[in-house]
């Protein structure tokens, strides 16, 4: 029997990560974890094993299999993305579909769409000394609105890998397919200690990467980014009310803008200038 | 409908909807048919306004009175807005 990891939080799931007969995958997978914080409730086991048929390895989550593949690397991203799918929704409050960082008390929110460049972007100003939230999913308390932390590793797609190369992967597994298409990447192999913790949205960046375009940081109403929040929200309908009242608050708290991102670096330079440049009174410490 | 009879209208807003106020703009949620709707400070004033019970020719009135201007192109604008509110399902 596999030996389980310690329980790991994410948002208010936990879970425990085994891997039966492949110590080196263990020891990856617990790298990968290892900025969630612990748990200490009654977590949900996660079995990393070969199938009974020999035909390849699977994930089983409590009693479901949840992924397969030809390999056991093969399933480290699955096990990134099925926590995003697992998690996410158990969080009693709203969720964004957003990266999240912060610098000196000011928490940005970074709502966007798949491929618009929220991961990189997120990863850029990490490395750039701002503190990780997530990149994927902003949750707010339900009674403070402050950010919760999710700091999942950063999931990197092919086409921002020449930005970091710093970053790839490099694990003795006994193939490459735990990096084929997507590399899973620790918040501290960006930069140790860059895990931040709660903290209040001061910013919203709707960043959408537009290759060859000059980056530039344009100012939004309210109004808007509030609508644009809600189409970035998980699960909006089911709570859409609340869910409105919510991003409301937040919205009323925050300055907001759209922020086409070309270069990284000049992306990243814009952003780090807009902290500096708000209001003594909106830098705060968490 | 002729200008006289739209002018006896009293929009109220629709018991479904609700709204968020921010700088003077409005977010609209229509929860009987799960949408969003941005209104802008215009759009929000007169949004504010309804309430079953006030013609928009009053509206116009007050409007007119209040901002020096054309009742005429007023009641123009008002019953604009007004029809596209009513076109998304949003006015009871």
């Amino acid at each position: 029997m596999a030996e389980p990891s310690r329980v790991h939080r994410a948002l208010d799931y936990e879970f425990t990560v085994a891997v039966e007969g492949d110590d080196a995958l263990r020891a990856y997978v617990s790298r990968v974890f290892a900025a969630l914080p612990s748990g200490t409730g009654e977590p949900v086991p996660w079995l990393v094993r070969e199938r009974e048929d020999h035909d390849g390895w699977e994930l089983v989550v409590g009693a479901d299999r949840q992924a397969s593949g030809a390999t056991a690397a093969r399933l480290v991203p699955e096990l990134v993305h099925r926590l995003n799918a697992i998690a996410l929704p158990t969080w009693d409050g709203v969720v964004c579909h957003a990266g999240g960082v912060v610098r000196e008390g000011v928490g940005i929110v970074l709502p966007a769409d798949v491929e618009s460049g929220k991961s990189t972007l997120t990863a850029g100003l990490v490395r750039a000394g701002f503190g990780y939230l997530t990149d994927e999913g902003v949750a707010f308390r339900r009674d403070t609105a402050l950010i919760e932390p999710f700091p999942k590793p950063l999931s990197l797609d092919a086409g921002s890998w020449f930005l970091f190369p710093e970053l790839e992967p490099d694990e003795d597994l006994g193939s490459d397919d735990y990096k084929r298409e997507q590399w899973q990447v620790p918040p501290d192999a960006i930069r140790p200690g860059c895990v931040a913790g709660p903290c209040a949205a001061r910013v919203v960046v709707f960043p959408q990467y537009v290759e060859d375009a000059a980056s530039e940081l344009v100012p939004m109403r309210r109004a808007e980014a509030l609508i644009e929040l809600a189409k970035n929200t998980f699960a909006f309908n089911q709570q859409s009310r609340f869910a409105l009242e919510q991003l409301a608050e937040v919205i009323r708290a925050v300055d907001c803008f759209r922020l086409t991102v070309g270069a990284l670096d000049d992306a990243v330079a814009l952003i780090e200038d807009l902290v500096v440049s708000l209001p003594v009174g909106a830098h705060a410490d968490v | 409908m002729s200008d006289r009879a739209e002018e006896q209208y009293a929009p109220a807003r629709g018991a479904q909807v609700f709204t968020v106020v921010l700088d003077g703009d409005a977010v609209l949620l229509d929860e009987s048919a799960d949408r969003l709707h941005l209104l802008n400070h215009t759009g929000a004033l007169l949004w504010q306004l309804y309430d079953g019970s006030t013609s928009l020719g009053m509206l116009a009135d007050e409007v007119a009175a209040e901002l020096g201007l054309d009742r005429a192109r007023v009641v123009d604008d008002i019953v604009s807005i007004t029809a596209q509110l009513a076109n998304e399902g949003l006015i009871a």
